[in-house]
């Protein structure tokens, strides 16, 4: 017998499959604004949005990346902020992968202090966060989608409105300036000294 | 394939996105090429990296179980009104069909009333034109008044036993509401009075900030509707708010009483307002 009372039992399967994503929903909520009170009220309006878009939704199309795309919506419009794409930088073939050619140059010589090499895994949740935190946010929110999130390029390209291709590009620019500013954050603090 | 190649698709393999034969030849190329397997090694360990550190956040139980609570609300009562609806029209049928069988007099005196009611009602309904809910243009109205002095409070103090008093002959009549004391450090009562807003009993609160004044509204048991204004939720709590003569107004609902607050501060200010010095009161 189910029990009626409880409110969970009122909800339909669809909600009930919706409110499985809402950790993921949540942690794109924090690092979108930042602070856990705007996250949590971000993360109720894009339930209630869902409520009332439901009949826009396309049975059998993604779920998860739906919600992800009325979450971005909803932020874009109670922030008020553009995401507006990025200019185009062309680093120079030393700048492509970043961080790896950063430590595999600096490991050959003995200018390091304490350690001989500062391991990616060492980083710990503050840097990751600040890195991620300093990116701009049309950076920010793929590298979320796809490292944390597991999307497909198509998937992220349903939630921001773009081709595959600017999704690609995107991603790698974003994964390139997030290992910037990994390295500075390390030289910063003293993990790292450079010549 | 050469390590050129392998590295332009570098990102398209760690993330999966390539087809089963791109995948393969790139596969075959790391197995005999130390420098690019070093590379895309770091690129997969980094990802993980991020991936583990960035998702430590699990939403509050609090938080889950509102949102539970408002889409098991918003069922309920779609439900309610699916049951009530073909009732009435069963109603009004079996209405229709005696009037033939009574007298014309009674026919034509009942034409008219239904023609009132229409009348009525399109006239209720139809939003007149430029005209802002009723509540937000009362609200912004009477704080105008109140910060240009021209609205006379009943009472200048600061102490919510002195207002209590003042308020306690309404309690006698039906007024519930009660007056919230106000825990906020630079906010003071400033003064109170009694009105009639729509016809339903209403307090109204001047407060006094450090360099704004700030008007309270309660009306008890108002059945206005704010559904229609925009909304924000904040720590959980959906507030509407709306703009007028340059004043923001955010209102909320607790049980049957409609608050707002307005003055010139910024919104958000307000709800942090309401939520710390005013919410705490009635949730005691």
């Amino acid at each position: 017998m189910k029990d009626f009372d409880k409110p969970e039992s009122k909800l339909r399967e669809f909600e009930l499959d919706a409110l499985k994503y809402i950790d993921s929903l949540f942690n794109v909520a924090m690092r979108m604004t930042r602070n856990k009170d705007d996250a949590e009220d971000l993360v109720q309006e894009t339930y209630l949005k869902m409520h009332r878009f439901l009949h826009t939704f396309n049975e059998g199309s993604n779920l998860k990346a739906w919600l992800f795309k009325i979450l971005r919506n909803t932020f874009i419009n109670l922030y008020r902020k553009k995401i507006r794409e990025p200019q185009e930088i062309h680093y120079g073939n030393n700048e492509e992968f970043y961080l790896f050619n950063r430590i595999t140059a600096d490991r050959t010589d003995d200018n390091f202090l304490g350690k001989s090499t500062i391991g990616i895994e060492e980083y710990l949740e503050e840097e990751i966060k600040y890195a991620l935190d300093n990116l701009p946010l049309a950076f920010r929110e793929v590298v979320l989608y796809s490292d944390v999130e597991g999307l497909s390029y198509e998937e992220i390209s349903s939630i921001v409105g773009c081709p595959i291709g600017t999704v690609k590009s995107r991603l790698y620019r974003a994964r390139r300036a997030l290992q910037k500013l990994l390295w500075n954050y390390a030289k910063d603090k003293g993990y790292l000294r450079e010549k | 394939m050469n390590c050129e190649e392998a590295t332009r698709q570098l990102y398209e393999y760690l993330d999966n996105e390539l087809e089963e034969k791109d995948y393969s030849k790139i596969k075959k190329h790391l197995e005999v090429c130390r420098k690019c397997c070093e590379k895309f090694e770091f690129e997969q360990v980094l990802k993980k990296v991020v991936r583990d550190r960035a998702r430590i956040h699990r939403v509050p139980q609090s938080v889950r179980e509102n949102i539970v609570k408002q889409l098991s609300g918003r069922h309920e009562g779609g439900g309610r009104a699916e049951v009530f609806v073909p009732k009435l029209e069963e109603r009004n049928k079996k209405g229709l069909f005696q009037l033939f069988r009574l007298r014309r007099a009674y026919i034509i005196e009942a034409a008219l009333i239904l023609l009132l009611i229409s009348v009525l009602s399109i006239y209720f309904t139809f939003p007149k034109p430029g005209s802002s809910p009723p509540i937000v243009k009362v609200a912004a109205e009477r704080h105008d008044n109140f910060v240009n002095d021209n609205m006379h409070l009943d009472l200048v103090s600061s102490d919510r036993n002195e207002i209590r008093k003042h308020f306690r002959n309404l309690q006698r009549d039906n007024f519930a509401i009660d007056v919230p004391e106000c825990k906020g450090r630079d906010i003071k009562l400033f003064g109170c009075k009694k009105f009639n807003l729509a016809g339903k009993k209403s307090a109204y609160v001047g407060l006094k900030g450090n360099h704004n004044k700030i008007s309270l509204e309660m009306m008890d048991g108002s059945g206005m509707n704010i559904n229609k204004l925009k909304h924000e939720f904040f720590k959980g709590r959906p507030y509407y708010f709306g703009r007028y003569k340059g004043y923001n107004v955010v209102l909320w609902r607790h049980g049957k009483t409609l608050y707002s607050l307005t003055s010139k501060i910024h919104r958000k200010e307000l709800m942090r307002m309401a939520e710390k010095a005013i919410c705490p009161y009635y949730e005691r």
